[in-house]
C-alpha cells in the first residue's frame, strides 16, 4: 500500500531526462530566462472531458436510443461524413431522458421539473426535441444562464457599482437576440456623462478600477490617479480576448518574436507597435471618475466616458500624464489606429471607436470567436481551447503552418462553415445555439459501445459529460428538493443563484443566511469571482464531494421538513412507487430502474422518513446528478 | 485509520484510488535545476495573511515620525526592535523571539491582485492566470509522497480563505486533488458540531445508502474506477475520520477564550497540526479591517490600528504558546520547533498620512514576520530609512529586494522543497517556475533565492 502510494506519486512527478546541452549564448535580454524549457505539447480540455466522460458513462444506467441518426443540418453533414470517411465509430443517439435533462441544463441552467420530464417522455411527436429547443432558447431562464456565461467572460461584478446594470444589459440582448455585431458596436462606442445611465459602459469599469492607483486622492481635481493608456490597453486586451478569441496581453508589453515562438505562431510575428495601433482605436477615450464630498474619495459609481482625449500619444499623454503602472514604459510615438488583423483604419473624420465597431465584425474571426464560445459550452470541447487561444496561422487546412505546428481547431471546416452561417443569420446567437442543439451531433449519448480512443475526441464521436457550473449545481440542489433560496437583487427577492447579477450577489452573512455556504459551494465548482481569471473548470474535486455530503445547503434540503419535496411526499400518502418516481424524476430526470426501486424499498422499510431523506441525499450525491451528461 | 475497502464506492483493490488514478490523468513533467539547498527544517508551515495590509511603520518596523500617536508606549526590546505595548500587550512574550524581514517589496497596490499574490506567490498575469495554482497546492503535490496510510486530512488546508478578496485560488493546472480544503470558521462549528452531533453516524448511514443505490443500477458502478468516485472516496475518508469531527468539538468556553475568528483559526491550526493526520500547510486568512485609509489611529472608530493589533496580539500569543506546549513529531521537539509561522500582508502602508487621517497602500517597503520551524530567533533582515519610505539595506546577499515570491521560497526551503523546480507541460505551454525570477506579471526582476539568512 505504502509502495503503491509512493510509486503513484513518483509517476505523478516524473523528472524529465534533460540531454546535455550547449550553454545558451550570452543574451543580454534576461527575459529569455523566464521562457526556458517551453514545450508545445500540453494536456488539453478535450482529453480532460474525454476521461471524465469515460469515467461516468458507466454510472448512468440509461439505455441510449436506437433511433437511426438523421443528418439535420450543416453540423451533422460535417461531423458524420467526416467520421464516415475516416471510419470512426460513434455513440448512438441519447435517450429522451438523457436529452431532456441535458437540453434544459444547457439552455437554461435549470433542471426540468418532474412534470416537464413526464410531458416530454410522453410526447410522441417526432419533432419533440426540436420543439423543446425552440421553447427553451429565448426564455427568461435562457437569458439568465447565458448572461452568467458572458458575465464570467466580461468580469461583470459590483466593484464599480455597475455590475447589475451591465448584467441586465447582457441579459436583454441575449433574450431579444440582438445581432451580436450590434452589441459589439454598442459596447465599444459606449459614451456617457454619467456612466450609470448607459449600461454598455459597464464593460469598462473593471479596466478603470484596475488602472486606478490605490491612493486616496487629496482633492477632487487630482487627475493623476490613473494612467489613461494603461486603461486603454486593458480595454483593448479585453475586446480582443472576448470578441476575437485572441489573447494579446503578451504583445501589449513586448514583440511576439523571441517570446511566443513556441506558443502562438500568428502572434509571434506581431509587434508591440501593432498592439498600440490596435489599441489606438480607443486612443481618444477619456475616463473621469466622479468625486464624493461625503467620503472625500473617488465615487466610482459615476464616471464620464467620452471621446475627448488627445489620441494614443505615448510621448506625453497630457494634460495629466501619470506613470504607467500595469505596462512597461512605452516608446514615444503618436499611434494611428490600425486593426491588428488587417491594418485597416478609420475613414477620414470617423470617430475611431465607431470605426472599430464597424470594422471588427466584418472579419470572419469575430464570427469564429462567437461560434467557438457557444460551441465549447454546448459541446464541452471547443473547436479551439482555451477560448482566447486562437492561432490565426493554424486555422486553414488548405494553408497549413510549417511543422511541428499542426492545424488547431478540432474541425476547421465546420468552424468556418458555422462562422459564415452566423454571419448570414445576421449574427444571431440564438440561431447558433439552436442549430447546435437541434443537430444529431449534439444529441449523441455519452454511452459509447466498444473501446473509446482519445483520437476520437475531435470527431465529437460521443457526448462529453461536463461538471455543472457553480450556479447550475446550487440551483439544481434547490430545485430537486423543492426548497428555493432567499436571495435579493436590488431589493427584490430572487430564489435562484442564476437570477442574481453575479457571484457576489450571493454575498456574505448580511444578504442571506445561506450566503456563505452557497458561496463556498460555488467556489468548489470553480465559479470565477470575476476579479481574477477563472481557473480551468470542468473538473471534479474532493471539495465538491465534501460539500455535497455535509454542507447545510444540502443537509437542510434533504430533510423531511419545511415544505421540502421529501416532506411533501411523506405527507401525500402516495405509494412507494409514485414517491420514488417523483424523487428520481426531480433529481435525475428519469424514473428508477427495477433494481433501484428494490434498493430504495429496502431503505424505506427500515424507517420511512430517514429512508427517503437518505435516498434524496444519495441522489444528490450521485455522479449522475452533478454532471451534465 | 483503515477504511474498510468494502465501504468505499465500487473500487476494486486500490485503497488510494485517487492517487493512482490521477497519475494517468495528469503526469506533470517537472525539471529540477539542482541549484538550491532547501533547509528542510520544518515539518509544517502556518501562513497568516493579514489582508488589507498592516501599517509597518506603526508596528514591526516602527518609526517615530510626526504622525506617530503619543500613546504607543514603545518598548525597546533590542537596539533594532521596538514594539508598542499599547498595540501588543503581550509584546514581551514574542517580541524577542520573532524574526522580521523589513525589506520586502510588493508588485501591486490593490487588494485583489495583492491577495492573489499572497496565495499564488507571484504577481497576477492574466495571460496565464487561469492555470496558476495556489502555492499551497504546490506544497501539497510535493509532500504527497510523505503521506502515511492513516492520513486522511488534506496536506493543504485554509481557514477563512474563501472570504478574502479573491476567494480561494484553486489548483490551477495541478491535479484538482491538491486543491486546498477551506474551512469557514464562522459556520464550521455549526456544520460539524452542533446539528450533526459531532458524529459520523448520519454520514456513514447515508454513504451506505449511496453505495447501495449505486450498486443497484443495471450496468453497475462496479468494476470501473471512476474519477468521480475517487473524489467521493477521498472526501468520505476525511469526513468519516472521527479526528476530523473532533477538531470542531470545541466547547463554548474555549472558543470564547480564543475570541475572534483569527483566534479561532489559530486554535484550529494548532489542533489540525497536533492531530497529525496529514495536514502540513495551513493558510489562515485574516479578513478583518486592516485597510485603514481613514482615521487609522482614531480610538472612537470600531476598527482602527489599535483594535486590529490587539486582536492580532491576542491570537498570535496564544498560537505561539499553544505550539510551544504541544509536542512535535520528533522526540524532544515542540510543534513550534517543527512549524514555520509566517505573518505578512499583501503590501505595506505609506509613510505619511492622507487627508482623512489614514494611510494608503505602499509597495516600496513592508515587513513580514517569521518564527519557528528552523528560523533563528530574533533575526532582523533589512533596514529602511527614517520613515520607512525607502529600503536602505535589503539585508541579504542580493541587490534585489525580497518579494512575497521569495517568502514563499523560504517556506519551500523550510519544508524541504526545491524552489528551483519548474513544470514543463502546462496548458499554455509556458513553463511554471516554482520561483520565477522574471515575473511575467511584475515589473522588476527577483532574486532566485529563498531568504536563507533567516535560518542562520
Amino acid at each position: 500500500m505504502r509502495t503503491a502510494v509512493c510509486l503513484g506519486f513518483a509517476s505523478l512527478l516524473t523528472l524529465a531526462q534533460t540531454p546535455p546541452q550547449t550553454p545558451p549564448a550570452q543574451n543580454p535580454d534576461r527575459f529569455e530566462k523566464a521562457h526556458e524549457g517551453i514545450l508545445s505539447t500540453a494536456p488539453d480540455k478535450g482529453k480532460q472531458a474525454s476521461q471524465l466522460t469515460e469515467a461516468v458513462a458507466a454510472a448512468t444506467p440509461l439505455k441510449a436510443s436506437n433511433q437511426p441518426i438523421v443528418r439535420k443540418n450543416l453540423i451533422d453533414e460535417q461531423i458524420f461524413s467526416r467520421m464516415e470517411k475516416n471510419k470512426i465509430p460513434h455513440a448512438p443517439l441519447a435517450s429522451d431522458e438523457e436529452f431532456v435533462r441535458r437540453a434544459y441544463l444547457d439552455a437554461t441552467g435549470a433542471l426540468p421539473s418532474p412534470d416537464a420530464v413526464r410531458a416530454f417522455l410522453a410526447d410522441r411527436d417526432p419533432s419533440r426535441r426540436d420543439k423543446l429547443v425552440d421553447a427553451l432558447v429565448g426564455s427568461d431562464e435562457f437569458a439568465n444562464e447565458w448572461a452568467w456565461y458572458w458575465g464570467d467572460l466580461f468580469g461583470t461584478n459590483d466593484t464599480a457599482g455597475t455590475g447589475s446594470t451591465f448584467h441586465f444589459y447582457t441579459k436583454q440582448w441575449l433574450k431579444v437576440d440582438r445581432p451580436y455585431n450590434e452589441v459589439f458596436a454598442d459596447i465599444v462606442t459606449a459614451f456617457a456623462k454619467d456612466h450609470s445611465a448607459v449600461p454598455a459602459t459597464g464593460f469598462y469599469s473593471g479596466a478603470n478600477y484596475n488602472a486606478t492607483r490605490a491612493l486616496s486622492p487629496t482633492d477632487p481635481d487630482n487627475y493623476y490617479l490613473s494612467n489613461r493608456l494603461d486603461f486603454i490597453d486593458e480595454v483593448s486586451v479585453n475586446v480582443s480576448r472576448i470578441f476575437l478569441g485572441l489573447n494579446i496581453d503578451c504583445i501589449s508589453c513586448h514583440n511576439g518574436a523571441g517570446h511566443l515562438n513556441s506558443i502562438n505562431l500568428y502572434l509571434s510575428h506581431k509587434k508591440r507597435a501593432e498592439f498600440h495601433q490596435n489599441a489606438a482605436f480607443f486612443g481618444k477615450m477619456r475616463v473621469i471618475d466622479g468625486w464624493s464630498d461625503r467620503v472625500l474619495n473617488i465615487d466610482a459609481s459615476n464616471a464620464i466616458y467620452d471621446d475627448s482625449g488627445p489620441g494614443y500619444h505615448t510621448a506625453e499623454d497630457g494634460p495629466f500624464a501619470t506613470e504607467a503602472e500595469t505596462r512597461f514604459p512605452r516608446a514615444p510615438h503618436n499611434y494611428d489606429p490600425a486593426f491588428l488583423l488587417t491594418g485597416e483604419g478609420p475613414q477620414p473624420g470617423e470617430n475611431p471607436r465607431h470605426a472599430l465597431g464597424r470594422i471588427v465584425p466584418t472579419h470572419i474571426q469575430f464570427a469564429r470567436a462567437a461560434v467557438n464560445l457557444v460551441w465549447s459550452r454546448l459541446m464541452v470541447v471547443g473547436f479551439v481551447e482555451p477560448y482566447d487561444g486562437f492561432d490565426l496561422d493554424r486555422l486553414d487546412p488548405k494553408n497549413p503552418p510549417p511543422a511541428p505546428w499542426t492545424i488547431q481547431p478540432t474541425n476547421p471546416e465546420l468552424l468556418d462553415a458555422l462562422a459564415r452561417d452566423f454571419q448570414a443569420s445576421n449574427f444571431s446567437i440564438q440561431h447558433v445555439i439552436k442549430t447546435i442543439m437541434k443537430s444529431s451531433a449534439y444529441q449523441l449519448s455519452t454511452h459509447f459501445d466498444g473501446e473509446w480512443k482519445d483520437a476520437y475526441i475531435p470527431y465529437y464521436a460521443r457526448r462529453f459529460a461536463r461538471v455543472m457550473t457553480g450556479p447550475e449545481a446550487a440551483d439544481a440542489i434547490a430545485a430537486a428538493t423543492n426548497r428555493p433560496y432567499q436571495f435579493a437583487l436590488l431589493g427584490q427577492p430572487v430564489s435562484k443563484v442564476l437570477e442574481l447579477a453575479g457571484p457576489s450577489g450571493v454575498g456574505g452573512r448580511g444578504r442571506s443566511s445561506e450566503g456563505l455556504v452557497v458561496s463556498a459551494l460555488l467556489q468548489a465548482f470553480f465559479q470565477s469571482n470575476r476579479q481574477t481569471p477563472a481557473t480551468l473548470s470542468n473538473q471534479a474535486s474532493s471539495i465538491q464531494a465534501m460539500l455535497m455530503m455535509v454542507s447545510p445547503v444540502v443537509g437542510n434540503r434533504v430533510a423531511g421538513d419545511k415544505g421540502s419535496r421529501v416532506a411533501a411526499l411523506l405527507e401525500s400518502g402516495k405509494s412507494d412507487a409514485d414517491i420514488l418516481d417523483e424523487v428520481f424524476l426531480a433529481s435525475l430526470a428519469r424514473r428508477p430502474t427495477d433494481g433501484e426501486v428494490k434498493a430504495c424499498q429496502h431503505l424505506l422499510a427500515k424507517d420511512r422518513k430517514t429512508g427517503l431523506e437518505d435516498i434524496q441525499w444519495a441522489l444528490l450525491n450521485s455522479p449522475e446528478f452533478l454532471l451534465n451528461h | 485509520m483503515n477504511i474498510d475497502r468494502r465501504r468505499l464506492l465500487g473500487l476494486t483493490g486500490l485503497a488510494f484510488a485517487g492517487t493512482i488514478f490521477e497519475q494517468t490523468l495528469h503526469p506533470l513533467k517537472v525539471k529540477a535545476a539542482g541549484k538550491t539547498n532547501p533547509r528542510g527544517t520544518a515539518r509544517n508551515c502556518i501562513y497568516i495573511a493579514l489582508n488589507g495590509a498592516i501599517s509597518q511603520a506603526d508596528c514591526w518596523d516602527f518609526k517615530q515620525t510626526r504622525y506617530t500617536p503619543t500613546d504607543f508606549d514603545m518598548q525597546q526590546i533590542k537596539p533594532d526592535l521596538a514594539l508598542s505595548k499599547t498595540l501588543f500587550p503581550n509584546y514581551a512574550e514574542w517580541g524577542p523571539k520573532v524574526s522580521l524581514v523589513r525589506s520586502m517589496k510588493a508588485s501591486e497596490l490593490v487588494h485583489f491582485t495583492g491577495q492573489y499574490h499572497l496565495q499564488t506567490g507571484r504577481a497576477l498575469n492574466v495571460a496565464v492566470g487561469k492555470e496558476i495554482p495556489a502555492f499551497g497546492t504546490v506544497i501539497a503535490a510535493e509532500l504527497d509522497s510523505q503521506r502515511k496510510n492513516s492520513d486522511t486530512f488534506p496536506v493543504y488546508m485554509s481557514l477563512s480563505l474563501a472570504k478574502n478578496r479573491v476567494g480561494a485560488i484553486g489548483s490551477g493546472f495541478f491535479p484538482a486533488k491538491f486543491t486546498g480544503v477551506d474551512i469557514d470558521t464562522s459556520v464550521v462549528f455549526d456544520v460539524f458540531g452542533g446539528a450533526n452531533g459531532g458524529s459520523t453516524d448520519v454520514l456513514e448511514r447515508r454513504f451506505e445508502a449511496l453505495k447501495l443505490l449505486s450498486e443497484a443500477s443495471p450496468t453497475g458502478m462496479g468494476n470501473k474506477e471512476t474519477e468521480y468516485k475517487a473524489y467521493y472516496n477521498t472526501a468520505f475518508q476525511i469526513l468519516d475520520d472521527k479526528r476530523w469531527w473532533n477538531l470542531f468539538n470545541v466547547d463554548e468556553k474555549t472558543r470564547k477564550e480564543y475570541g475572534s475568528e483569527l483566534g479561532l483559526n489559530c486554535m484550529l491550526a494548532k489542533n489540525i497540526l497536533a492531530t497529525n493526520a496529514g495536514t502540513r500547510f495551513i493558510y489562515i486568512s485574516d479578513n478583518t479591517q486592516w485597510d485603514h485609509h481613514a482615521y487609522i489611529f482614531d480610538h472612537s472608530r470600531p476598527s482602527n490600528h489599535y483594535t486590529q493589533c490587539n486582536n492580532f496580539d491576542h491570537a498570535f500569543t496564544r498560537l505561539l504558546h499553544d505550539l510551544e506546549s504541544t509536542p512535535g513529531h520528533a522526540p524532544g521537539k515542540t510543534l513550534l520547533d517543527e512549524t514555520m509561522v509566517v505573518v505578512t500582508s499583501e503590501f505595506g502602508r505609506v509613510p505619511y498620512m492622507n487627508n482623512v487621517a489614514g494611510r494608503d497602500h505602499y509597495d516600496q517597503t513592508f515587513t513580514s514576520l517569521f518564527i519557528g520551524g528552523g528560523v533563528k530567533p530574533g533575526r532582523i533582515v533589512g533596514k529602511t530609512d527614517a520613515d520607512a519610505s525607502k529600503c536602505i539595506d535589503p539585508g541579504w546577499d542580493h541587490q534585489e529586494h525580497p518579494y512575497l515570491d521569495n517568502a514563499v521560497a523560504t517556506m519551500y526551503s523550510a519544508l524541504g522543497i526545491d524552489w528551483g523546480k519548474s513544470v514543463q507541460n502546462t496548458p499554455s505551454g509556458r513553463a511554471y517556475n516554482y520561483l520565477q525570477t522574471a515575473p511575467i506579471g511584475g515589473s522588476e526582476f527577483l532574486s532566485g533565492d529563498a531568504i536563507d539568512t533567516l535560518f542562520v
